[in-house]
C-alpha cells in the first residue's frame, strides 16, 4: 500500500506533468492564432478608417457643388436634389459601416449607396456639359478637380482595406482559426467590391513577389 | 547619461530584472517542492520511515524543469510576438485605432502635429500614433522594441481635453520613454509577467481537470490519484497567483522610477515646467480619470502616463502618486487642482503655441528630482548641446552633435514646427496622405530628359495605375520648386505616411521606386538616400526585414564598411582630395583605436558598398555606434562648411543605424 502511494504520487506528478506541457504547447499555438486574428481585424479596421476620412471629405466637398452649380442650373432642379439626397444616404452608410467596418450588411450598403452618388455625380456633370458658363466658372473646376482627386483617393484606400480583409479572411479559415474564430465572435469581413473598370486595372497590374 | 549608455543601461538594467525574476521563480519552485515533500512524508509516515525524508533530489529536478521551462517558454513567446508585432501589435491589444495622417479631425491634427514636429525635432523616424477611442479617462503610452518600430497611444480623452502645450509634455514623455530605451524594458517586463501569470493558468485548468474527472469515478486507487492531481493543481495555481503578485511588485517598482525620469526629460525637452505639471494637474483634478478600461492593460500598465489600473496596495502602483510627481516639478503646487482647472477653462485652447515666458534655467526647475545622472555638471548631455548650440543653429562641433543624440530641444522642435509650417500647402497636404505621399517620392525621381522619364511614367502606369501617372504629373511642377532644405524633412513625413499602406500596396511601391531608380542606369547620390531613407525602414516596418542585433563590439570587426562610409562622406563634403584626405585623418583619428583606417580613392566607393557598410554599423554595440557617429560627425564638421547634400547624408546614415539626432542643418 504504501509502495503504492508514492508510485501513486510520482503518477499524479506525471500526469501533472504532461498535461502542464500540453496545455502550454496548445495553449500558446492558439493564443498566438487568437492574436494574429485581432491584429489582422484591426488591421482592416484601420484601413477602414483611410476610407473613412476621405469619404468624409467627399461628402463636405459635394454641397459646395451643388451651391455652385445651382446658380446656373436652376431647372435642373431635380438633378441637384437627386445629388443632395443620395450623399445624405451615403452619409449614413458611412455611417454604420464605419461604426462596424468589414460587417457584410453595412458594407454592402455603403458599397450600393456610394455607387449610387457616383450615378448621380456623373449624371450632373452630365448635364452641366450644357451650361458653358458653369464649365468655366473657376470655384467649379476646382471643385471638380477636388472631387476626382479625392474619388482616386477612396478607390486607392479601398485597394488598401481590401488587401487587409482578404489577409484577415484567409487566416481566419485556416485551421486552427477556424475552429473557433465564429464562436469567438470573429465573423467573415465584407470585402468593398471593385467595380467592373477597376477590376480591369486590377488584373492588369503585375503581380510583385520580393 | 546619453542616449548610448541609455541603451546600454536598459541592457543591464534587463540583467537585474532577470536577477529578480529569477528569485521570484527560485522561489516558487521552492515553494511547490515543499509541498511535495510534505505530501510524500505524511504518506509515507506509516511504520517504515520514522524519519521524515526531506531530500527528494528527483522531485526537486522535475519540478524545477517544470516551472522554468513553462515561465522561459511562455515568456520567450510573449517577447518574440511582441518583437515580431512591434509597438503596433501591442497598440492593438489595447484597442487603439490609427490614427490616418490624412485626418481632418481637429484632436487628432493637433496631437499628430505635435508628434510629427518632437520626431522631426530629435531624428526619430515619425511614430505612428494610435487613438483608444474607447477610453474617455486621460492616459497615453508609447510602445514598441527600438525607437524605429516605436508607436505613442493617446486616450481619446487625452486629445480632447488637453492643450496643446499639455499634450507636448505629455508627449514629451512618451519620447522620453523611448529614448531612455524603457520600451526594452517594458517588453521584458510584459514577457516575464505572462510567463509566471501561465503558471497560475496551469494550476487552474489542471485543478478543474481533476475536479471534473474525480466526480465520475469510485475507484479507490484512482480516485486517490485524481486527488493527487487535484491537490497538485491547486498548489501551482496558488503559487503561480503568489509568484504574480510578486512579480507585479517587481514591475510596479521599476516603472516608477522611470516614470519620474521620464518627467524630469519632458520637463528638459520643452523647457517649460507647466506642460508636464500641466497634464499631471488635469489628471489629478478628474481624479481617477486616467483608468483604462480594457482589460488587457493590466499587462502593460507600467506602459502608461499615469496609473492605469488602480490597485487598493501601493507597492502594485506602476505610478507613483499625481500629487508627488507634480510637486517634484512644481514644488510650490498646495494640491489644490479646482483652482487649476477653473484658470485653464477661461483660457482658449491654442491651436498654436502662445509664445514662451522667459525660460528658466533647466537645473533650477529639476532640482528636486533625486536622479542620478539627470542634475550634476553640465546639467547632463542636454547642458553640452544647448552651449554649444546657440537656438536651433547648426551644432557644428561634433560633441555637441553627439550629445544631442535622443534628445530633444524645444528650439529644435519649434524649428522643425517653422519648418513644416512653411512647406507649399499642397505638397504639406499631399505628404500626409498615403495616396498622393507615393506620388511626391516617384515625382522626385522622375528624370529631367524626356526618353528616360517616358519610361519612368510606364514603369508607375504599370504598376500603379493611370490616376497615379496623373497624379505625379499634378504633383511634380511643386515638387521641383520646393527648395532642397524642405526636400528631407518632407521624406520624412512621406516615410510614416507611407506606413499606413497595405503590404501589397507596399510592394508595389517599393518595386516602383527601384525601377524608377535604375531607370537612368545611374544611381545619384540623393537617389540613394530617398532609397535608403524610405525603404529601409519601411521594409523593417512592414516586416519584410528582421531587426538588427548586435554582433559587433569593436571597430576592426567592421573596419571596411567604417572606411566606406567616411569616405563617401568626406568625398560629399570636400572637392578638393587634399581636403578630403585631412577630415578623414580627423574623423578616423576620433575613433580613438589604433585601427589604421585608410581612405579608399574616390573611384573605389559605389554605392552597394555603402548600403552593405550601413548595414553592418547597424549591428555595433551602442557604444561602439557612438564612436563611429562621432567620427562621421568629425568628418562632416572637419571643413566648418555643411552642404544639403552633407546634411542629408548624415541624416540618412544616424537614422540607418538606428540613432536619433537632431537634424543638422546646412550652412548654405
Amino acid at each position: 500500500m504504501i509502495v503504492f502511494a508514492q508510485n501513486g504520487w510520482l503518477i499524479a506528478g506525471g500526469i501533472c506533468a504532461v498535461i502542464g506541457v500540453a496545455v502550454v504547447v496548445i495553449g500558446l499555438f492558439l493564443w498566438s492564432t487568437y492574436n494574429g486574428l485581432v491584429e489582422k481585424r484591426n488591421r482592416y479596421k484601420n484601413a477602414f478608417s483611410q476610407i473613412d476620412v476621405q469619404l468624409k471629405r467627399r461628402y463636405d466637398l459635394i454641397p459646395n457643388l451643388v451651391e455652385v452649380a445651382k446658380g446656373y442650373m436652376a431647372h435642373e432642379k431635380d438633378t441637384l436634389e437627386a445629388v443632395i439626397a443620395a450623399r445624405n444616404t451615403a452619409i449614413s452608410a458611412q455611417k454604420a459601416a464605419s461604426s462596424n467596418p468589414g460587417d457584410p450588411s453595412a458594407m454592402k450598403n455603403l458599397a450600393s449607396s456610394e455607387s449610387a452618388l457616383g450615378g448621380t455625380l456623373s449624371r450632373l456633370m452630365m448635364v452641366s456639359e450644357a451650361y458653358p458658363d458653369l464649365k468655366a466658372n473657376q470655384n467649379m473646376m476646382q471643385l471638380q478637380e477636388e472631387l476626382t482627386s479625392t474619388e482616386n483617393k477612396v478607390t486607392f484606400a479601398r485597394q488598401g482595406y481590401n488587401d487587409s480583409v482578404t489577409v484577415y479572411n484567409t487566416t481566419r479559415e485556416q485551421f486552427p482559426a477556424v475552429v473557433f474564430a465564429a464562436s469567438l465572435g470573429f465573423q467573415q469581413a465584407e470585402l468593398w467590391e471593385l467595380d467592373e473598370k477597376e477590376a480591369e486595372e486590377a488584373r492588369a497590374r503585375p503581380k510583385i513577389e520580393f | 547619461m546619453d542616449f548610448f549608455q541609455n541603451q546600454d543601461k536598459a541592457r543591464t538594467k534587463t540583467k537585474v530584472l532577470v536577477f529578480y525574476f529569477g528569485l521570484a521563480i527560485s522561489s516558487m519552485i521552492i515553494l511547490i517542492y515543499i509541498v511535495i515533500a510534505c505530501a510524500l512524508n505524511a504518506n509515507s509516515s506509516g511504520k517504515e520511515a520514522i524519519e521524515a525524508n526531506w531530500f527528494h533530489p528527483e522531485v526537486l529536478l522535475f519540478v524545477t524543469i517544470g516551472v522554468t521551462s513553462v515561465v522561459g517558454l511562455a515568456s520567450l513567446f510573449k517577447v518574440s510576438e511582441i518583437r515580431r508585432g512591434g509597438g503596433e501589435q501591442v497598440a492593438s491589444m489595447l484597442g487603439g485605432r490609427r490614427i490616418s495622417s490624412a485626418t481632418t479631425d481637429q484632436h487628432e491634427r493637433v496631437v499628430m502635429n505635435v508628434v510629427e514636429e518632437m520626431a522631426l525635432a530629435s531624428g526619430v523616424p515619425v511614430p505612428p500614433v494610435y487613438v483608444l477611442d474607447q477610453e474617455p479617462g486621460i492616459n497615453a503610452f508609447a510602445a514598441g522594441f527600438t525607437p524605429n518600430d516605436a508607436v505613442i497611444g493617446v486616450n481619446r480623452g487625452t486629445i480632447e481635453i488637453m492643450n496643446r502645450a499639455e499634450l507636448q509634455g505629455v508627449i514629451a514623455h512618451e519620447f522620453s520613454h523611448i529614448f531612455n530605451g524603457d520600451m526594452r524594458l517594458n517588453v521584458r517586463l510584459i514577457g516575464w509577467l505572462f510567463g509566471i501569470q501561465m503558471l497560475a493558468i496551469i494550476g487552474y485548468y489542471i485543478f478543474r481537470f481533476a475536479s471534473i474527472s474525480s466526480s465520475g469515478r469510485n475507484n479507490k486507487n484512482g480516485n486517490q490519484i485524481a486527488i493527487a492531481i487535484f491537490v497538485g493543481g491547486l498548489v501551482i495555481m496558488v503559487v503561480g497567483f503568489l509568484g504574480q503578485i510578486c512579480a507585479r511588485m517587481i514591475q510596479a517598482a521599476i516603472s516608477r522610477q522611470r516614470e519620474y525620469l521620464a518627467d524630469a526629460s519632458a520637463v528638459q525637452f520643452t523647457r517649460d515646467p507647466n506642460t508636464i505639471s500641466g497634464a499631471l494637474k488635469v489628471i489629478g483634478a478628474s481624479a481617477g480619470s486616467s483608468a483604462i478600461k480594457i482589460p488587457t492593460a493590466q499587462q502593460a500598465s507600467h506602459m502608461f502616463f499615469a496609473e492605469g489600473v488602480s490597485s487598493a496596495f501601493g507597492g502594485l502602483s506602476t505610478h507613483p502618486p499625481i500629487a508627488d510627481r507634480i510637486r517634484k516639478i512644481d514644488p510650490q503646487f498646495d494640491g489644490n487642482y479646482s483652482k487649476y482647472m477653473q484658470h485653464r477653462y477661461q483660457r482658449p485652447v491654442a491651436e498654436k503655441p502662445q509664445p514662451k515666458a522667459a525660460r528658466k534655467d533647466p537645473a533650477e526647475m529639476l532640482k528636486n528630482f533625486p536622479i542620478p545622472g539627470m542634475g550634476g555638471e553640465g546639467f547632463g548631455p542636454m547642458g553640452e548641446m544647448t552651449k554649444n548650440m546657440p537656438g536651433a543653429g547648426m551644432p557644428l562641433s561634433p560633441a555637441a552633435i553627439i550629445a544631442g543624440v535622443g534628445m530633444l530641444d524645444d528650439d529644435h522642435v519649434q524649428h522643425s514646427q517653422g519648418m513644416i509650417d512653411s512647406i507649399d500647402p499642397l505638397i504639406k497636404s499631399a505628404v500626409h496622405d498615403p495616396f498622393s505621399a507615393r506620388c511626391v517620392v516617384y515625382s522626385l525621381l522622375l528624370d529631367d530628359k524626356e526618353a528616360i522619364r517616358k519610361k519612368q511614367l510606364s514603369v508607375i502606369q504599370q504598376a500603379e495605375g493611370q490616376t497615379t501617372v496623373a497624379e505625379t504629373l499634378k504633383l511634380l511642377p511643386y515638387v521641383k520648386r520646393l527648395p532642397q532644405s524642405q526636400r528631407l524633412p518632407c521624406l520624412e513625413i512621406v516615410q510614416s505616411t507611407l506606413s499606413e499602406l497595405s503590404l501589397e500596396q507596399y510592394k508595389r511601391f517599393g518595386y516602383s521606386v527601384i525601377e524608377l531608380v535604375k531607370a537612368d542606369q545611374h544611381i545619384d547620390l540623393f537617389e540613394f538616400i530617398l532609397q535608403h531613407l524610405i525603404l529601409s525602414h519601411l521594409d523593417r516596418r512592414f516586416g519584410l526585414r528582421p531587426p538588427a542585433k548586435v554582433r559587433f563590439h569593436q571597430a576592426k570587426q567592421i573596419k571596411a564598411d567604417i572606411e566606406m562610409v567616411l569616405a563617401v562622406l568626406v568625398y560629399v563634403g570636400h572637392a578638393d582630395e587634399k581636403e578630403a584626405a585631412k577630415a578623414f585623418r580627423l574623423a578616423s583619428e576620433s575613433i580613438g583605436e589604433k585601427v589604421p583606417f585608410e581612405l579608399m580613392p574616390k573611384s573605389k566607393c559605389n554605392f552597394k558598398l555603402l548600403d552593405n557598410g550601413l548595414e553592418r554599423i547597424n549591428e555595433a554595440a551602442p557604444q561602439l555606434k557612438k564612436q563611429i557617429l562621432h567620427a562621421a560627425a568629425t568628418a562632416v564638421a572637419a571643413d566648418e562648411r555643411i552642404t544639403i547634400s552633407e546634411a542629408e547624408l548624415f541624416r540618412a546614415f544616424a537614422e540607418s543605424i538606428e540613432c536619433p539626432v537632431p537634424p543638422i542643418l546646412a550652412t548654405e
